[in-house]
């Protein structure tokens, strides 16, 4: 296991080498809370923070201020990838969820061999289930709880589907909490283990948590999707899964899709195969502990 | 008046029941479409130029139980739904 003191000394010069899933990420980074938080969210990965510099590295990445103006006067880091910029600075403090972020940028936008959806994805008994949703919906909640109850997660933010086999490969990062959720989830599973929160940033304040380190092992392992669920968190809504029809499941989860339209018809065939095999439901919610067995209940297919 | 019809581009498709789904490939759009029966569909993705005359026979046959009144209104609806997507146009 790397320590504190090399993933830090790592990061500052040649980079830490970070696998997940199929993507090897080469991070650079002088700032300090963000080597912290890369310790303490990624150090159970088995082939995470490697020193084989001789494999290819899909994306080489780093967060620093972007000159001397942002460093010391407006106090503000930026996100590269191969020296492009993707976002504007933001605050020195928001480093944590910016590197996250960034992650997610690199997969989303470069990479086609998959069908990408802005959806989490978790499996049991060897079969997917994925959950397309805006922001707000309580999809990251739901994902935390679910993980912990006994499902794999595949992925909190992306959704990454085969195009050759229609399979979920597994991406599983640190899942990210904002505001009333970070103590809905402290409260219910104290053994969680959170990162460092990144207060006032556009979402609200944001905070990840280390994966569990079954869906870390098992992050080699793909699987067949059995269900699309669309979750809806509401205020003392009862808990009420309803099917819903597969032509509107396709279209809800195209317009969640990052590359459906680059893809062109081959992400239709994806969403056409996917929908086709899946069983599809709207699925709403206030009672974590209702939501969860709801989950537990859903039939295998045949 | 009688107006011929072609199809724009070529599409694919998937058929749940009723619904239909057609991604338009010239457009690298995707479309919902309900309730259309199958008569009418194998018309309008023949890929063949098509009239209002052979519209009004693939309706005949696919809902036969409407009235002569509902199968105008049915295909004026659909004329207008399919132009507006621009999966097929008037030549």
């Amino acid at each position: 296991m790397f320590s504190a003191k090399s993933v830090e000394n790592a990061l500052m010069n040649q980079g830490l080498i970070l696998n997940v899933g199929l993507f090897s990420f080469n991070i650079q980074s002088s700032i300090r809370s963000l080597s912290h938080n890369v310790t303490t969210l990624y150090q159970d990965y088995p082939d995470g923070f490697s020193e084989d510099r001789a494999r290819f590295i899909d994306f080489h990445i780093c967060v620093e201020p972007p000159n001397l103006w942002h460093k010391y006067y407006k106090g503000q880091v930026q996100f590269f990838s191969d020296g492009f910029a993707p976002f504007t600075p933001l605050p020195y403090q928001h480093a944590p969820a910016i590197i996250e972020w960034g992650m997610n940028w690199c997969v989303s936008q470069l990479i086609n061999t998959h069908l990408i959806i802005h959806a989490a994805v978790i499996e049991k008994n060897g079969f997917a289930a994925i959950m397309p949703a805006p922001p707000g919906s309580g999809k990251s909640t739901l994902t935390a709880s679910l993980v912990q109850e006994g499902w794999r997660l595949l992925s909190d933010e992306l959704t990454l589907i085969r195009i050759d086999n229609y399979q979920v490969s597994p991406f599983p990062r640190p899942i990210s909490l904002k505001n009333q959720s970070i103590n809905v989830i402290k409260q219910r599973y104290p053994d969680v283990v959170f990162g460092i929160e990144s207060t006032d940033t556009s979402k609200g304040t944001v905070v990840h948590i280390r994966p569990p380190k079954l869906s870390i092992e098992l992050q080699g392992v793909e699987c067949p999707v059995a269900w699309v669920i669309f979750p809806k968190y509401e205020e003392d809504a009862e808990t009420e899964l309803t099917i819903k029809s597969k032509a509107k499941s396709l279209m809800d989860v195209a317009d969640n899709s990052f590359n459906y339209s680059r893809l062109g018809v081959i992400g239709f065939d994806v969403l056409k195969n996917i929908i086709e095999g899946a069983d599809c439901y709207q699925f709403r919610y206030s009672q974590l502990d209702e939501a969860i067995d709801a989950f537990a209940a859903l039939e295998l297919p045949q | 008046m009688n107006l011929n019809y072609c199809l724009t581009s070529v599409v694919s498709l998937a058929h749940w029941g009723k619904e239909t789904v057609i991604y338009h490939h010239g457009s690298a759009t995707t479309h919902v479409i309900n309730d259309v029966p199958s008569e009418v569909f194998a018309l309008v993705f023949s890929g063949k130029i098509f009239s209002d005359r052979d519209f009004s026979a693939s309706i005949d046959k696919g809902l036969p139980e409407l009235t002569q009144q509902e199968k105008g209104n049915y295909l004026s609806i659909l004329k207008k739904q399919l132009l507006v997507i621009e999966l097929i146009e008037i030549i």
